[in-house]
Formats: structure tokens, sequence, C-alpha cells
């Protein structure tokens, strides 16, 4: 299996950010657990407009940590949202949060 | 929004709207290594009031945000920035087309889409500070030029205001006056002037000065100015014009002068003394023969020439009940049609010379004038004016609002006494010259008066109250002497005095100066010697060459036994 984590992109904002790196993930842990806390709720309400906002921001702030993969999944929940048709959207839920743990292990280990 | 002014070397400021941490910490460390002063939201509400209060640069927005989305955040920031272009770049990995058009309608400028690149951004930055600082300037640009242009709106206004107090235009409200002008005339250098004397005349003045705008009104001030005060105190139109001539010439600038017409109307003669330098020939429209008669302009315009060099000579003019006379500036001849075209000299001409009725001549020409201008805007140049001779019971009106004589000196008599001290130091002559420029009419004479008056004086210093012999200048070296004589003369001298007195009278159409000279000296003539003419003047051949020639200039000149007391008299009349 592949890095979840571009390791070139984190070697990168490693030296952008500095001190300031280990912060970093910290917050898209955090911001992450609570989107997809968001995201669990907006599908069990059957609420696509929330999943949609939430898969949005979550998809953006992967990309730029250069988690590629879970962008993508991340851009399939949002694309379902904006279609307002979440018939797969638990499945999708499903991967998207294993794909985030994995990041974020990958993402803390790296930041030791 | 106001641009508040921000010192040129503090960092471009931008804030940055984004509800993601991790996205917002990425941007905000990059902007700040680029040297950029971040300012941060975390929702589209936060954004709108830290773009009042922070006026950043440049504004990044993310589209999806709680609270207020990123499109209506942009919505309120451009109703915010007025003006000032501020841009807005929105942070989107978006890639739906709608969405983008969304962002675009909404005033949005560019994307930037996540991953975050350093350089695209620094790019984006560099080139939107460039067009924000281009609109800044341009802005500057156009307030200060609405301002300049509102200064000059108020400093017109001010110069109209100005020129209407020292212009009565009541004197042109006259019956027998036509005219047209455009409102705002004087800063098209165009001025007409009228008032009346209390010789009897009406005087005009119409002028036309080089330029437009500021420069071409500030000369029409002295112009007016001089032609109302010294037309209600009954100078001459001569006078009037050469004072004007000269004020002109000293006081403006090189290629500024006033091409202009001067009318004397007197209603009581039934004759115009008209002077003209420079303006578009105009001239008389006689009533009965329906004839236009051409007054040829043979004079350079006012404040060309200085008034040594310059003609202030009217010409004279018969003018029976009715006849009237006509003036323009060159802008009718120059009115255009939209196209260009020029009114021209022709089609004055073929107005002029149809013989139609006298009365319906200003219409025609004025009528035709506007349909050849038709609807261009802003090229109404055109300044006519035309004067009749009114019969003798609408004269008699028109002069019941004449200024009485009183305004100026007529009987009258003063004297002047130099004692010692003055005598050293003081020359009288100027302040003599000053009293009698203020009568009409002696003051064209005052050249000759000047030569009158320098001898008279000279021979009471010289010979009365020093007692010098005119003997000596009859050799070179005597005449140095003799001025070298006078010159300690006067540093020694304890005692003496002159006296000066003139008395002046109006009779008929002129009047009588009498000035006579007495000094404390001996005098010079001795009984046996004195040789009495038939009207009791003492023998010219007796006395220098100076009082011969007062002698020639004046219509009597009597010097007592022993002396001491010198008479001039010396008569004027209106020259026409």
């Amino acid at each position: 299996m592949s890095d979840a984590v571009n390791k070139v992109v984190l070697a990168e904002l490693k030296e952008l950010l500095e001190d300031g790196f280990p912060l970093l993930v910290e917050r898209f842990v955090d911001d992450g657990e609570a989107r997809i806390a968001k995201m669990d709720n907006a599908i069990a309400s059957n609420d696509a407009q929330a999943l949609y906002g939430e898969a949005h921001g979550l998809k953006g702030s992967s990309r730029n940590v250069g988690a590629a993969e879970l962008a993508e999944q991340c851009a399939m929940l949002e694309h379902m949202g904006y279609q307002e048709n979440l018939t797969d959207a638990a499945e999708t839920f499903a991967s998207v949060k294993a794909e985030f743990d994995r990041a974020c292990a990958e993402l803390k280990s790296f930041s030791c | 929004m106001v641009d508040k002014k921000r010192d040129a070397s503090a960092p471009v400021k931008i804030l940055v709207a984004e509800d993601s941490a991790v996205d917002r910490m990425i941007l905000e460390t990059m902007l700040k290594k680029g040297g950029y002063d971040v300012v941060l939201a975390e929702d589209g509400n936060q954004a709108v009031t830290l773009f009042q209060e922070e006026n950043p640069d440049l504004v990044f927005l993310d589209v999806v945000m709680p609270n207020l989305n990123g499109m209506d955040a942009a919505r309120k920031i451009r109703s915010l920035s007025g003006d000032v272009f501020t841009p807005i770049v929105f942070l989107t990995s978006l890639a739906d087309t709608d969405s983008l058009v969304r962002c675009l309608e909404a005033g949005g400028d560019d994307f930037l889409s996540k991953p975050y690149n350093a350089i695209i951004i620094e790019a984006k930055i560099k080139a939107f500070y460039r067009m924000r600082e281009m609109n800044q300037t341009m802005i500057r640009q156009r307030d200060q030029i609405e301002l300049n242009n509102k200064h000059l709106m108020q400093e017109q206004e001010v110069a109209k205001q100005v020129f209407d107090k020292i212009t009565y235009a009541g004197t042109l409200d006259l019956p027998i006056i036509r005219k047209y002008m455009s409102a705002l005339a004087v800063f098209n250098g165009d001025v007409l002037l009228a008032d009346l004397s209390p010789t009897g005349s009406l005087l005009m003045l119409l002028g036309d000065f080089t330029g437009h705008g500021l420069p071409a009104a500030i000369g029409s001030m002295p112009l007016a100015s001089i032609f109302h005060g010294m037309a209600r105190k009954g100078f001459s139109i001569g006078d009037i014009i050469r004072e004007i001539n000269g004020k002109l010439y000293h006081t403006l600038p090189v290629g500024l002068f006033c091409c202009a017409t001067a009318v004397d109307i007197n209603f009581h003669k039934k004759r115009a003394l008209i002077w003209s330098g420079g303006l578009p020939e105009g001239g008389i429209y006689k009533a009965d023969t329906c004839v236009f008669e051409p007054i040829k302009s043979s004079n350079l315009p006012l404040g060309v020439l200085s008034n040594r060099e310059f003609n202030h000579a009217p010409t004279r003019y018969e003018l029976d009940v009715g006849d009237q006379i006509f003036l323009w500036s060159d802008g009718i001849l120059e009115a255009r049609k939209p196209d260009g075209e020029l009114f021209g000299e022709d089609r004055l001409n073929r107005i002029l010379y149809s013989r139609q009725a006298p009365d319906q001549v200003f219409d025609d020409i004025l009528t035709q004038v506007q349909t050849h201008i038709g609807d261009s805007e802003g090229d109404d140049d055109v300044s006519m004016v035309s004067l009749m001779m009114p019969d003798d019971n609408v004269a008699k009106e028109i002069m019941k609002s004449a200024p009485k004589s009183r305004g100026s000196l007529a009987d009258w008599a003063m004297t002047l006494k130099l004692n010692t001290s003055s005598l050293k130091t003081f020359d009288p002559l100027p302040l003599l010259l000053n009293v009698i420029s203020e009568v009409p009419h002696l003051r064209q004479s005052s050249s000759v008066l000047y030569t009158v008056l320098s001898e008279l004086f000279n021979n009471a210093v010289e010979h009365g109250v020093l007692g010098l012999s005119s003997q000596l200048k009859s050799t070179p070296q005597g005449f140095a002497q003799y001025y070298q004589l006078r010159k300690e003369g006067l540093e020694n001298l304890k005692s003496g005095w002159v006296t000066i007195d003139f008395e002046h009278k109006l009779e008929g159409d002129g009047g009588l100066l009498t000035i006579r000279f007495t000094d404390s000296g001996d005098g010079f003539v001795k009984e046996n010697e004195v040789e009495k003419t038939e009207e009791g003047n003492l023998h010219p051949n007796y006395f220098g060459r100076g009082l011969l020639l007062i002698d020639s200039i004046c219509e009597k000149l009597t010097i007592n036994v022993p002396g001491n007391q010198i008479e001039a008299v010396f008569r004027w009349s209106i020259e026409d």
C-alpha cells in the first residue's frame, strides 16, 4: 500500500512552517476529526448540504498536506452532497474515516 | 470607502478568510514569509468586519465557509470598496464551472486552488497589487481633476461677481442699446461697457481680450474700472482709451492685449467719436438710406504700444436720429456650424448690404448666426452690440441719469506755498500736474502745461529766490557755474519761498487756467526797462528764451515790477 501522505509535500511544509509544523499536524487532526463527526451526522440525518460543505473543507486541507488519496475520497463525498444523492455515502464515508486515520498516523510520525 | 493613505514603505496588507485551520495556517505562513502583512478571518462575517477595519490591499476568500460564505462576503466587500479597486481572489478547490462563474459574478477577480503553491501566490499578489496601485493613481488623478475643476469654477464665479460689480450693467439697459453677449462672455475675453458722461455723451466700449478663461478675464477688471471711473468724471473717450492702453501695456504680459472699439456718442451734437483698434470692422447703419458704412479699424489693439507711440485720437462721424452703430467681436465671424464651417464675412455682409429696415438688422444678424451655429454647444463666443442715435425726447430721458459734472474739477482755485525747507527738497511739478489732470480735457494738455510750470518754477527759484543772473548761461563754462551756484544756493538757503496760485473756470466748450508764481526774491525787472504792450503785457524780448516759449503757449503772460510775480493764462477747449 502506498503512502497516505506525499512525503515530498510534507518535507516542503516542514521547511515552510519550521517550528509550526507539529501545530499544523495537530490542527489537521483536530479539524479533521470535527469534520468527520459532522459528516457522520450529516449522513445519518440525510443532510446533503452539510455533507457537501464538510467534505469540501476536508478535501482542501488534505490536498494542502499532500494527502491525495484522502482528498480524492472526500471529493466523492462532496460530489454526492452536491448531487444530493447520499445512497452510497455511508460506504465512502467509512473509507474516508480509515484513510483519515492512516494519514494522521503518518503525519504524526513525520512531525516527531 | 475612504482610501486611507498608507506609508509607501509599509508592507502590502492581505486579508485571508478561510475556515479550515490547516489551510489558513499554511497560507498565513507563506504570505508572512513573503513579507506581507496578514489579517486572518475564520468566516465570511469576520472577513467583512476586518475588511472595514483593516483596509487591506488584497483579499483571499474561501468559497465554502460557515455563517457568511465567500461569495456573499465578496459582494459585501465590493459594495464597501466603492471606487477603490481591491482585488478578491477565491481560495477554492471547486471544480465545477458553475461555481467558478458564480464566484466571478460575486466580484471575484481570480482563483487560487489547493494545494497552495508559494510561487503562484507571489505572482498573483504582485500582479494584483500593481493593478490596485494603478487604479489608485487613476482615482487620485481623477479626484484631483474634479477638485481643480471645482476650484476653477469657484474662481470664475468669484471673478464674475467682481466683474459684474465693476461693470454696473444698468447703463447697458438703455433703450438705444441692443446687445448680445454670452453669460460668461468675460471668460471668452469679451467685455462690453457703457456709461453716461456729464458732458452729455454716452460712452461705450466693446473689447475682446486675447485668450480664454481667467487670463482673458483679468484684463477686463482694470479696463472696466478705468472706463467707468473716467467716463463718469467727464473725461473724453480719447483720454480714457489712452489711460486704458497705458494700464494694459504696463500690467499685461506680452501677447495678452485687447482688441477694442470705443464710442463716444453725443446726443446733442449728433455725432460719434469712434476709436477702433483690432476688432473686426463694425459700421454705421444709416436710418434714412439703409446703407451700411463701415468703420475702419486703423489702430493697434489696446496694450500693445506704449502711450508714447499710441494714437488715441478718435475719428468723428456725423449721425442722424435713428442711425445705428454696430460693433461685434470676431466671435461672430468665427461662429461655427457643427461641421466646422464658419459664419464668415460674406454671410454678414449679405445681411448688412441688403438694405433692409434698420430695426430688423440686429435681429436678422443674430438669428442667422444662431441658426448657423445650430446645436453645437460651447461654441457661443458671439458678442454684438448696436447703439442708436436717439431723438431729443429719448435723449433727454436718458441724460436724466447722467452724472453731474460736480464729480470733477470745474471752477476752482488753489494756492501752494513752498517755504525754505520744501524748496530745498521738494519738486512740486508732479503734484501740480496731478491736480491739473483731474480736470477733464485739461489732461490732454498736460505735457504742454508741464513745460509752462517747470519754466515758471525754475524762473522763480533761480532768478527770484536765489537771484542768479541768466547772463551766466551764455557760455559753456558759465552754464556749469550757473548750476553749481544753483545747487549751493539752495543748500545754503536761509530764507525764501515760492507761492503758486491756480485759478480755473469753465468757459463755453473749454476753460481758462490762470497760473501765478510769486517768489521772495527782489525781482529782475527795472522800472525804466519795461516795455508795455497794448494789452499791458511786458514785451517778450526782454525775457530769456524760456519765458518766450511760455508766451507762445499761453493766451496771456504778465510780469509785475520788480519781476517777482509772473502770471500765465492758459485757454483750452474741447477738441470736437
